[in-house]
């Protein structure tokens, strides 16, 4: 069985790899922490970098609403088949 | 030649068109730092109760810092003061560009404009001389044509110039004072107040020296702060983005002003975002004066109605303000918006409020085309929300019902829509809806300004780390944006690192929101920069003492604990579903002030600070003061 | 037969047509294509024209050094326009690489990109504080002209011409070439501030102390320039060649 995840892309990752969105695919359920090395090795070290300075917004299949994360902390959490995971920016100051 | 500090004011005297020169003695610099402070202590001395704003009695003071001009990154601010005409209490706004550091260059720390002319005039200073000229060609002429005019007739491009536009001389009650074009002291009226001394524009060239004491010492911290910016988890975001990276993340957090508050979720929010922008019609990154994370940016609109509209910016408030706060999904009118209150000289938040305000009035029925000149002020009308701001700057038709800002307005028309004014004291708010920000809606609650974000921008609440939230400021809960727990604190923390940053007058994006340069090490720059004597001690408590002082001043204009408030959707209507992590948030704020005031070591009940405070912090005039008008009574002796 | 593509790839001199970086015209056969709307410089053209038939031969032999050499300066001293010929595939349409020999004996210099200057000035304050000890940027040897309305921002320094037009026009012998570094130096003793080097500066980059009326002129900071450092945006870098 595979798990695909879709990465949707916004503020400077967006920017930077000028991209909106992927697709990912695994061979099981991938934690916050692969799927982000995984990035990394898409795009390479300095991505991998930035992707871990953001926040994420996981959103579960059949669900409207999409939980923030951050790493290191959150790097355990287990992504199921078929989420969305929004990586963006934190919010603060402007 | 100076070090730091050029010791120097300008006092133009409008009335009767006389300049004079007055020394800044060490120990008012040394207590009041820089910008903000130096004008906060005139203000307080020279401006007293019962002044008309628009009055000649009013003084407008600009100040900069002791970093201003020098190359520590982003030390371009300058600060525009005087008693607001928008909100009958303190008036202050700070822009950056070119003009602060010219104005070092030239042999000022601070200029005070007195009276009011008898014929329009602008200010031209050079080096350490200042004179007033004729301004009547240029009345009536956008910021724009302004700027340009000057620049022409002065034959020399390096002249830098602050000016009023054609709103300003309307007497639109939120005109700002523009620098570089679209480098706005936009907040709190202060274009207002220079109109009513028909003073045109400021323009100043400087060339004189300005020195550090120790250079050595002031390139090994500059050398520091360089790699705390560049290697800062903000760093790519401020220098791809800037402020406009807020329009996805505070809608991802669902407190993104959207239709005037309604909600905190804009279902557009892409077609406006500033990735968007990035992509499309930026040209190249724009900076201040020093500055080595330049995060504005050079657009030209290449497509569409509004092909071939270029400028400089917009920042996030400008963006929301004529996008999700209006409803417009056209990233292109937006831009518009915000040109056109660059160029007619108007604050993009105190209009943007305003406009919303009425669209909403409109969309409840409570006003109606027969008011508003027939403009159909429905959500995403963008061509009614252009045609409004031009209206407002004119103050022609229903726009001379906005020009006073939304409190009046609500007043005006009346039935019951004073509930719907988005402001505190009668400034209006920005675009971040503080439902779901706790830290920040009590910021703007207290804001010494009114209701307004920079004087504190409490950032560490969207950090989420317990851990530090413990560390800094004794609870986890501090480090949560939905979390009451420990905002005062916060706030008052984030308060000082303002004062210091508009003291300086450096960025506030790198010196309060990335927490660049601790106290310590300002006051050793400061050192280095003046060859005076600061502490970290010293610097924390001058910045509590302009706090203070600022408070004490709204307290003797009559501002108390009820003031320090919220309008009341905030506090009573729960955001929607569709906001996400932020759904059913609402402000709880009367345990958050007491927080605060505790803090502050302030009366809980009225918010007037405590007498033992004022004296701690040196502040003994104002003692006097507070207890000659009675304000300051027995009860405060704690 | 190849076809080519040949692009001006920088402009060290004053070209007064002007050629732009970027501009470029291609050879398919025996034709030749400009972009519409564009031009190409008539000088620079017919200098380069007998070169255009032997590149497009795709025969490759040993000691041929036609295949190595893809870079041609325009004649116009002044000028000093630089246009890289590229040869193409015609099939593939691919570019076919041979690395260049020839060894640059261009010494570093300040290069400027100006569509990317953020118009901050850092450079100025950096430049003014090195030499000067002061932040105001009216006696620095760098300077940033602006149009704020057109957002345009361009950096103005010494580009350390090889045939320096400001040596020539000093009438006191002021200036001379650092033999190390190659940057122009001003010998402050001999400087009689009469601006003859700026009036013969192609490229408005000599400036004058506000205090002292001597020339202000580039001289890299010995090899290693603070304003360089300086900006956050890398449109001036130090080197030899435009990236």
């Amino acid at each position: 069985m595979h798990s695909t995840i879709k990465v949707e892309y916004l503020g400077t990752v967006r920017l930077l790899i000028k991209k909106k969105f992927d697709i990912y695919t695994f061979t099981v359920n991938p934690t916050l922490g692969l799927l982000v090395q995984e990035i990394g090795g898409r795009y390479g070290k300095i991505i991998g970098q930035e992707c871990k300075k953001q926040v994420f917004i996981i959103c579960e299949p059949k669900s409207d609403r999409g939980i923030f994360y951050k790493l290191p902390k959150d790097a355990n959490i287990l992504l199921k088949q078929g989420s969305v995971v929004k990586i963006l920016n934190n919010i603060t100051g402007g | 030649m100076s070090l730091g500090y050029c010791r120097k004011a300008l006092r133009v005297d409008l009335t009767n068109q006389k300049i004079m020169t007055e020394d800044l003695s060490p120990e008012f610099l040394n207590g009041y730092l820089g910008g903000r402070g130096l004008n906060m202590k005139r203000l307080y001395d020279e401006v007293p109760p019962g002044v008309d704003p628009l009055g000649p009695d009013n003084k407008l003071f600009i100040g900069v810092g002791p970093l201003t001009g020098t190359l520590f990154p982003g030390s371009a601010r300058v600060n525009f003061s005087a008693k607001s005409p928008q909100t009958g209490i303190l008036g202050d706004s700070n822009a950056g560009g070119f003009f602060g550091p010219e104005l070092k260059f030239a042999g000022f720390d601070q200029v005070i404009i007195e009276g009011a002319s008898p014929r329009p005039v602008y200010l031209y200073i050079k080096n350490g001389k200042a004179e007033l000229r004729s301004a009547e060609h240029l009345l009536g002429r956008d910021v724009f044509a302004t700027q340009e005019g000057i620049i022409e007739e002065l034959g020399d491009t390096r002249v830098q110039v602050a000016c009023i536009g054609p709103a300003a001389e309307n007497g639109v009650r939120y005109a700002g004072v523009f620098c570089n074009l679209v480098r706005a002291a936009a907040r709190t009226g202060m274009g207002t107040v220079m109109a009513s001394k028909n003073l045109k524009a400021i323009a100043v060239r400087g060339t004189m020296d300005l020195k550090a004491a120790d250079p050595i010492k002031f390139m090994q911290i500059i050398n520091k702060v360089d790699k705390d910016i560049a290697s800062h988890v903000e760093y790519q975001t401020r220098l791809l983005l800037g402020t406009t990276k807020l329009v996805h993340a505070l809608n991802e957090a669902g407190c993104l002003a959207t239709r005037h508050f309604q909600t905190g979720r804009f279902e557009d929010a892409e077609l406006v975002s500033g990735e968007l922008l990035a992509e499309s019609y930026k040209k190249k990154s724009k900076g201040c004066f020093a500055c080595t994370i330049p995060c504005s940016r050079f657009f030209e609109i290449t497509d569409g109605k509004y092909k071939g509209l270029k400028s400089e910016g917009p920042e996030f408030e400008g963006l929301a303000g004529f996008s999700s706060r209006v409803g417009v999904s056209d990233l292109g009118a937006a831009l518009k918006g915000v040109d056109l209150c660059n160029r007619y000289g108007m604050d993009v938040i105190s209009t943007s409020e305003c406009i919303s305000f009425a669209m909403e009035l409109f969309e409840r029925g409570i006003i109606a085309t027969s008011d508003t000149d027939g403009l159909e002020l429905k959500w995403g009308n963008s061509e009614a929300v252009l045609e409004l701001i031009e209206k407002i700057a004119y103050r022609k038709g229903f726009g001379d019902v906005l020009a006073d800002g939304v409190v009046k307005a609500a007043t005006h028309i009346g039935k019951d829509s004073e509930k719907y004014a988005m402001h505190v004291k009668g400034l209006e708010l920005f675009q971040a809806d503080p439902r779901g920000l706790k830290g920040y809606a009590l910021g703007v609650a207290v804001a010494t300004r009114g209701g307004d974000h920079l004087r504190s921008e409490p950032s560490f609440e969207f950090y989420e780390d317990p851990e530090e939230g413990i560390r800094r400021f004794g609870v986890p809960e501090a480090a949560f944006r939905l979390e009451y727990k420990g905002k005062g604190k916060v706030v008052k923390f984030y308060e000082e690192r303002a004062a210091l940053a508009d003291c300086l007058n450096v960025c506030k994006n790198t010196l309060v929101n990335m927490e660049i340069l601790s106290f310590k090490e300002a006051a050793e720059i400061l050192n280095a920069v003046t060859g005076m004597e600061f502490n970290e001690e010293m610097l924390q408590k001058s910045c509590e003492r302009i706090l203070n002082l600022e408070r004490a001043y709204i307290i003797r204009e009559g501002i108390r604990r009820k003031d320090d408030n919220l309008p009341e959707r905030f506090l009573k209507e729960p955001l929607p579903k569709e906001c996400g992590p932020s759904q059913g948030s609402i402000v709880e704020l009367e345990s958050m002030l007491d927080e605060y005031y505790l803090e502050h070591n302030w009366d809980k009940e009225t918010g007037i600070p405590l007498r033992a405070k004022l004296i701690d912090l040196g502040l003994h005039e104002v003692v006097k003061d507070l207890e000659e008008r009675g304000i300051l009574s027995e009860r405060f002796t704690l | 037969m190849f076809d080519l593509k040949v692009i001006v790839e920088e402009v060290r001199g004053f070209c007064d047509m002007p050629m732009t970086p970027g501009d470029y015209f291609e050879v398919k056969g025996g034709r030749i294509y400009i972009p519409e709307g564009k031009y190409i410089c008539l000088w620079a053209l017919q200098s380069m024209m007998p070169f255009l038939p032997l590149k497009q031969r795709s025969i490759a032999e040993e000691n041929d050094w036609v295949p190595y050499t893809k870079r041609i300066c325009c004649p116009d001293p002044n000028g000093q326009v630089i246009y890289r010929i590229e040869t193409i595939d015609p099939v593939t349409q691919r570019i076919v690489e041979k690395e260049e020999t020839e060894k640059s004996d261009i010494m570093p210099r300040i290069i400027v990109d100006g569509e990317k200057c953020s118009g901050c000035r850092a450079c100025e304050t950096a430049c003014s504080f090195e030499h000067t000890g002061s932040f105001c940027g009216e006696n620095s040897r760098i300077r940033i002209e602006k149009n704020e309305i057109e957002g345009k921002d361009i950096p103005f320094v010494c580009r350390q011409c090889g045939n320096a037009l400001c040596i020539q026009a000093c009438p006191t012998s002021a200036l001379s070439k650092d033999d190390k570094t190659k940057a122009i130096i001003v010998d402050d003793k001999s400087c009689i501030g009469c601006k003859a080097c700026a009036s013969a500066c192609p490229f408005n980059s000599i400036h004058f102390h506000h205090d002292t009326g001597k020339a202000l002129i580039c001289n890299l900071c010995g090899g290693d320039p603070v304003c360089v450092r300086r900006c956050p945006v890398e449109s001036i870098s130090f080197g030899s060649r435009v990236r």
